[in-house]
């Protein structure tokens, strides 16, 4: 564990020098802190709460002039005390380690309290933190000026959103590139992270919203549909356009699978001048977003329009070609790939179990084959028709998307069953409170038994009642049967909407790839299997970032550490420390982010999705939820309080990617 | 609900803002990005700061953006906050262009009424900042109006009204930390912009940082010239504005100072824009009726304002069919004077130079337009707003507070009728149109002048008028606020307007409050309703209150253009429009590198 030597923290200065009794402080996971990259030690820490040294032979005037040179550069320059604050912060603090004469503290101090004190957002009110801290309590450490400083250093600006996000977005900046009239650059900036904006802007799982702390104050910000703002104002609109890029690298990677992660791999990658060729097992591109996820919730014009920025870099896709039936990983790397990234996806679905269930009933269906068989049917222009009631069984996203497409072909009535609570169901709770708008009848705390059939054909499904257990140490409630409650749901038709898997067929033992138990490809926080040379991400793999089957918006995030990872295999041979990465991981290790309350806002309402009446989407898959108009989004725009703070760590020695 | 400001205790209403309350209540807090007439509060001065405390504690707000609570206690006083208030206030000078003297903007401008306020006594910080605030972009490419961001404090007032008044959207936040400045979205310039030049932007801007560009100095050259004729002519809503800069009542009616002002100062010829406004009517409405009676393109556009002109050639150009060809008041003031004026005054044209002065930068912007020009001599020489001529009489020591009126004298363009007078308005040239309109009609003129609904001031009026056993009953629409105009020219283009005429000002209320009329400190359009009922007024005391009636316009078809839309009348006070909708894109790579922000 790494040991403090002095430091302030929320407030509270610590001075282990010349005591016997060191202390830090106390929410603080200090062992998290020991090392940044290997075996580089964390010589100070500094963030909105404070600065910790770890090293005494560190000037802390550098470390703060460092600091404030970060927090000048990302100033935005609207509100007065940052804009003009920062600069002359940085530039007193550069006079003073010069050792000009004529510095003044005492001015330098009035000038970090009144942007600590006045700023706008988060970049003012927490960047002169540290400095702060040393000047009350520490004055005497800023007279000592630094000696041929040979450590390294890096610094981010993050908040809880972009924190919450595992594709590591920098969401108030393109919130903030909508309010100021950059309809452009906000897709743009999406844009360094992932090709698919639209998609992602209608159907991500939102954890920046949670995570958002306008709800605190009245709603969070409608991140999502901001982004589906920018995507279909920039994207769909033309304005923005991609265009072949220079492909100058000599190294050739290979990506299987076109769904969104080996799209966004391969984006990246494409971007950075590497040829790209991606496999892909069925006819069209999008994997599980575009046979998964209904066309009422994306469009698939809008999804095929973003994996043709792919293609229109020059990026080449072959459809029918399937790993482990086509070829093997072997064969690409004879073919002269210098790199496979692997990114097949989970594309099975899982049945229910049941005793003695049979899957070969026409009418008992797993959800991800339910819902291909839908996407086919409405793109022939032949949607299938479900005679009588439907039955689907999950309380996930994918049961929400299997029983809202029901409702759109089915002539009867649509059952859920979940066997625990709404609240406990993990679905989008406006995706369920949707499907009730539709009409689809919901059935919490019950489970499935046993299908019930006539002559092949599904006569019902038998159901019994759950009840909550009491809560176990760690405070979480399970359900168990409730004996002598089972009792007949009648239906024609049951759709199993519980999970998915991997193909069994896609890797084989020559592969050499390590798999878990589920079959999922072990990775590393760089996205690295065992194999070098071999990366993968997304729902088929297992690691520190997710273990199976995950959202979209964590394959995609998977993606860009992967192409990167990618990139730096291929030009140094090994790949190597991501320090952005790793500034996520030491802060939500360290537990460094503070969770203050903000401070009282005037309310400003979260701006609704207009939406197509439940009675206008019977029978069809036009898109609910219409995009937001410009008077809308310049206003939700407005709403977001950019509660950026910046974290810089001066390390023993110069960092990887660092300065 | 009660909160204690400066211990005394204030009633409020849930989320109302600490700065609203105060204010309601007489309580100063200084304040510069706030703009309550537009309910803009981007709260990024961060000057209106007041200390509070509650249950958590005492800390530093802004009070425009931070609402009253039960039992708080603000402080707008004490000493901490009159220190961190002035601080803010030396921040912002900092990073502020350093020489106030050479701003058109000096001595009206809120800047300098805020140092004022919170008692600025030295500037420490402006040669400690390395990217100085002259290191910013000026922007001259635009004809109307200049774009000094060495000025710009960051209100985004400008934004707003851009937004949400005029629904153009032009003005765009762009770069970052010293470099933050308001831009002009994709374009490479301001010319080029979506930026329409109505300049209602300037009358909101607290500093000069979007101002109009001062072309004096030009009028002067023309005056002090020996070989050049000047013909000085001034919009109808000018007699109503210019007097708010000497000290009249607001909407005072000093059109006789004006005159006798131009003759003060040496200029040749003194003609009345008011005229041509008559002219415009008489080809307007012939060409209305045409419309009508052929099956040609309805409904029918006004085309005086060239701030909806570029609005709809740059921004829904499918909609210019629709608009008249005929030209502006100015544009056919301009063709006249050029042509007409020396015919009948024997002065070759050669020597004339048109100076018009207008309530409006956007006829700069107009009067440079190439359809607007023979051989390359542009009708109107120079065009200078309201604010622009009170500072060229006060160059030239004339106060028009004292100076005696006196009338027009040019009797071949100088006459002047209710109808004309009217166009300053919102629903003027509608009303003016009607009247002519309905008289060659039906050979009679209107009983009584018909006002409501066609005059007020909401966004859009439609009404309903029977013209008469030819053509029947007709439906009107009016609207100012370029945000309006746009939902009628939807409308039409979607082929579900009912309406056969629609009267377009860019500026809200009209050019009564014209992107060129006087700059009220931190308010917007205040004297709309005194300036307007001043030129209703002066309609109702009118000898003539139709433009046809109007003797010198008799003279003038009678004598020169035979009659309205003559092929020498379509020569020379009609024009045409193009399509300058620009087609933005931008290839994904590229704008990569336009992102500030540290990947």
């Amino acid at each position: 564990m790494p040991e403090l030597v002095y430091g302030v923290w929320d407030g509270v200065p610590y001075d282990n020098r010349k005591t016997a009794s060191p202390s830090a402080p106390p929410s603080l996971q200090l062992e998290a802190l020991g090392s940044f990259d290997d075996g580089n030690a964390v010589s100070v820490l500094m963030s909105e709460r404070g600065f910790l040294v770890f090293d005494d032979s560190v000037a802390l005037l550098w470390a703060l002039q460092k600091h404030f040179m970060k927090v000048a550069s990302e100033s935005c320059g609207k509100c007065s005390p940052c804009r003009t604050g920062a600069p002359l912060i940085s530039n007193l603090l550069a006079k003073a380690m010069n050792n000009e004469a004529d510095v003044d503290f005492g001015l330098l101090e009035d000038i970090a309290r009144q942007m600590q004190e006045t700023s706008l957002c988060g970049v003012g009110q927490t960047g002169p933190a540290p400095l702060l801290a040393a000047l009350s309590f520490f004055p005497g450490e800023l007279s000592k000026t630094p000696q041929d400083m040979k450590h390294g250093f890096y610094s981010t600006m993050t908040s809880p959103c972009i924190e919450a996000c595992p594709g590591l977005v920098n969401i108030p900046r393109y919130i903030d590139y909508i309010k100021d009239g950059h309809v452009d650059l906000s897709a743009n900036l999406v844009l360094r992270h992932y090709p698919l904006v639209g998609s992602c802007g209608r159907v991500c799982v939102r954890s920046c919203e949670s995570a958002c702390r306008r709800g605190k104050i009245d709603a969070p910000v409608s991140i999502r549909n901001l982004k589906r703002f920018a995507a279909d104002k920039a994207l769909a609109s033309g304005l923005l356009k991609a265009a072949a890029v220079p492909l100058d690298k000599k190294e050739k990677v290979a990506v299987i699978g076109a769904g969104p992660v080996g799209i966004a791999c391969a984006y990246h990658l494409l971007r950075r001048g590497y040829p790209v060729d991606i496999f892909e097992a069925k006819k069209e591109a999008g994997g599980m977003i575009r046979y998964g996820i209904p066309i009422y919730r994306l469009p698939k014009d809008t999804l095929q329009e973003e994996i043709a920025i792919v293609t229109s870099m020059g990026g080449k896709i072959a459809f029918e070609q399937k790993l482990g039936r086509d070829f093997h990983v072997d064969d690409l790397f004879a073919k002269g790939y210098n790199a496979v990234f692997l990114a097949m996806g989970c594309p099975k679905g899982s049945y229910l179990g049941m005793p003695d269930e049979d899957t070969s009933l026409t009418d008992y269906e797993n959800g991800i084959d339910f819902l291909e068989r839908v996407y086919e049917g409405v793109k022939a222009g032949k949607s299938p028709v479900l005679e009588g009631d439907v039955v689907v069984v999950g309380g996930g996203n994918v049961a929400m998307d299997c029983c809202r497409a029901a409702q759109r072909i089915c002539n009867g009535t649509v059952h859920v069953i979940y066997r625990r609570t709404e609240e406990d169901a993990p679905a989008d709770h406006e995706e369920i409170a949707a499907a009730k708008a539709e009409g689809v009848q919901f059935h919490f705390l019950t489970g499935q038994h046993s299908l019930l059939t006539d002559q092949g054909k599904i006569t019902g499904i038998k159901v019994l009642d759950m009840e909550r257990t009491e809560p176990d140490a760690s405070g979480r409630r399970g359900v168990r049967p409730i004996e002598g409650s089972e009792h007949v749901l009648p239906c024609t038709h049951v759709i199993a909407a519980i999970g998915q898997m991997t193909d069994k067929d896609a890797l084989v033992d020559k592969d050499q790839i390590n798999r878990d138990r589920k079959n999922c490809i072990v990775v590393n926080s760089a996205q690295e299997t065992n194999r070098p040379g071999v990366f993968a991400a997304g729902d088929c793999t297992s690691g520190p970032r997710a273990k199976g089957p995950t959202t979209m918006i964590m394959g995609m995030g998977q993606a860009y550490f992967a192409a990167r990872s990618i990139e730096r295999y291929l030009s140094h041979g090994q790949v190597s420390f991501d320090s952005r990465w790793r500034m996520t991981e030491l802060i939500a290790q360290g537990n460094l982010m503070q969770n203050d309350e903000p401070t009282p806002k005037i309310p400003a309402s979260r701006v609704e999705l207009k939406e197509l009446a439940p009675e206008e989407r019977r029978h069809n898959f036009a898109e609910v939820e219409q995009t937001m108009t410009q008077e809308e989004a310049w206003a939700e725009a407005a709403r977001c309080m950019r509660c950026y703070r910046i974290y810089s760590v001066v390390t023993a020695k110069h960092i990887p990617g660092g300065e | 609900m009660k909160a204690y400001i400066n211990k005394k205790p204030y009633d409020f209403e849930e989320g109302e803002s600490i700065l609203s309350v105060a204010r309601r209540n007489g309580i100063f807090i200084p304040s510069l990005c706030h703009f309550a007439p537009l309910g803009h509060r981007p709260a990024t001065c961060r000057v209106c700061l007041v200390q509070v405390t509650d249950a958590t504690g005492t800390r530093m707000v802004t009070a425009c953006d931070t609402p009253l609570s039960e039992g708080l206690v603000v402080d707008t006083f004490s000493k901490k906050v009159r220190d961190m208030q002035r601080m803010q206030v030396e921040m912002i000078l900092a990073d502020h262009h350093q020489d106030c003297a050479a701003c058109a903007r000096h001595g009206n401008c809120e800047l300098q009424d805020l140092a004022e306020a919170v008692g600025l006594s030295r500037n420490r910080f402006a040669n400690l900042l390395q990217k100085p605030a002259a290191s910013r972009t000026v922007d001259q490419s635009a004809r109307a109006m200049v774009r000094d961001m060495t000025k710009c404090i960051r209100c985004l007032r400008c934004v707003t009204v851009c937004r949400n008044i005029q629904g153009v959207a032009a003005l765009t936040v762009d770069g970052k930390g010293l470099g933050a400045s308001i831009g002009v979205g994709m374009a490479p310039d301001h010319h080029s912009s979506a930026c329409i030049q109505c300049g209602q932007c300037t009358l909101v801007c607290p500093t000069g940082a979007l101002a109009e560009r001062d072309e004096n100095d030009l009028v002067l050259d023309y005056l002090a010239d020996p070989d050049v004729t000047t013909v000085f002519s001034f919009a109808p809503s000018v007699r109503v504005l210019l007097g708010d800069e000497f000290g009249f009542p607001a909407g005072t009616n000093v059109e006789g100072k004006i005159v006798a002002a131009l003759r003060a100062i040496g200029a040749d010829v003194i003609i009345d824009t008011d005229f041509a406004a008559d002219v415009v009517i008489m080809e307007e409405g012939t060409e209305l009726l045409g419309r009508v009676s052929n099956g040609g393109t309805l409904p029918m556009f006004t085309s005086c304002c060239p701030g909806w002109i570029n609005f709809a050639e740059k921004h829904i150009p499918e909609i210019l069919p629709y608009i008249s060809t005929t030209r502006s008041p100015q544009g056919v003031l301009g063709a006249l004077a050029k042509n007409y004026l020396p015919v009948q005054m024997q002065i070759p044209p050669s020597r004339i130079k048109t100076i018009s002065i207008m309530p409006c930068i956007a006829k700069k912007d107009e009067a440079a337009r190439s359809q607007l020009a023979r051989n390359g001599d542009p009708d109107v020489d120079v065009v200078i707003s309201v604010r622009e001529f009170a500072r060229l009489l006060r160059r030239l020591g004339v106060d028009l507070f004292t100076i005696p009126p006196e009338p027009f004298d040019n009797p071949f363009m100088s006459a002047s009728t209710g109808a004309a007078v009217i166009f300053g308005t919102t629903g003027g040239v509608m009303e003016a149109a009607v009247r002519t309109v309905y008289a060659i009609l039906n050979g009679r003129e209107l009983q009584g002048i018909i006002t409501a609904p066609l005059r007020g001031l909401d966004g859009v009026r439609t009404a309903e008028l029977d013209l008469g056993p030819k053509v029947g009953k007709v439906k009107l629409a009016i609207c100012h606020g370029l945000r309006n105009a746009r939902i009628l020219a939807e409308e039409v283009l979607r082929g579900t307007s009912p309406y056969t005429f629609i009267e377009v000002m860019a500026c809200p209320g009209g050019c009564i409050d014209g992107g060129g009329s006087s700059i009220v400190k931190g308010q917007y359009h205040p004297e709309r309703a005194r300036r307007q009922q001043s030129l209703y007024t002066m309609d109702d005391n009118m000898v003539y209150r139709q433009s046809h009636n109007n003797p010198q316009i008799k003279a003038l078809y009678n004598n020169y253009l035979e009659k309205p839309n003559s092929d020498l009348a379509h020569h020379l006070l009609h024009t045409h429009y193009r399509d300058r909708r620009e087609q933005t894109s931008a290839g994904i790579e590229e704008n990569m590198r336009k992102i500030t922000l540290a990947e």
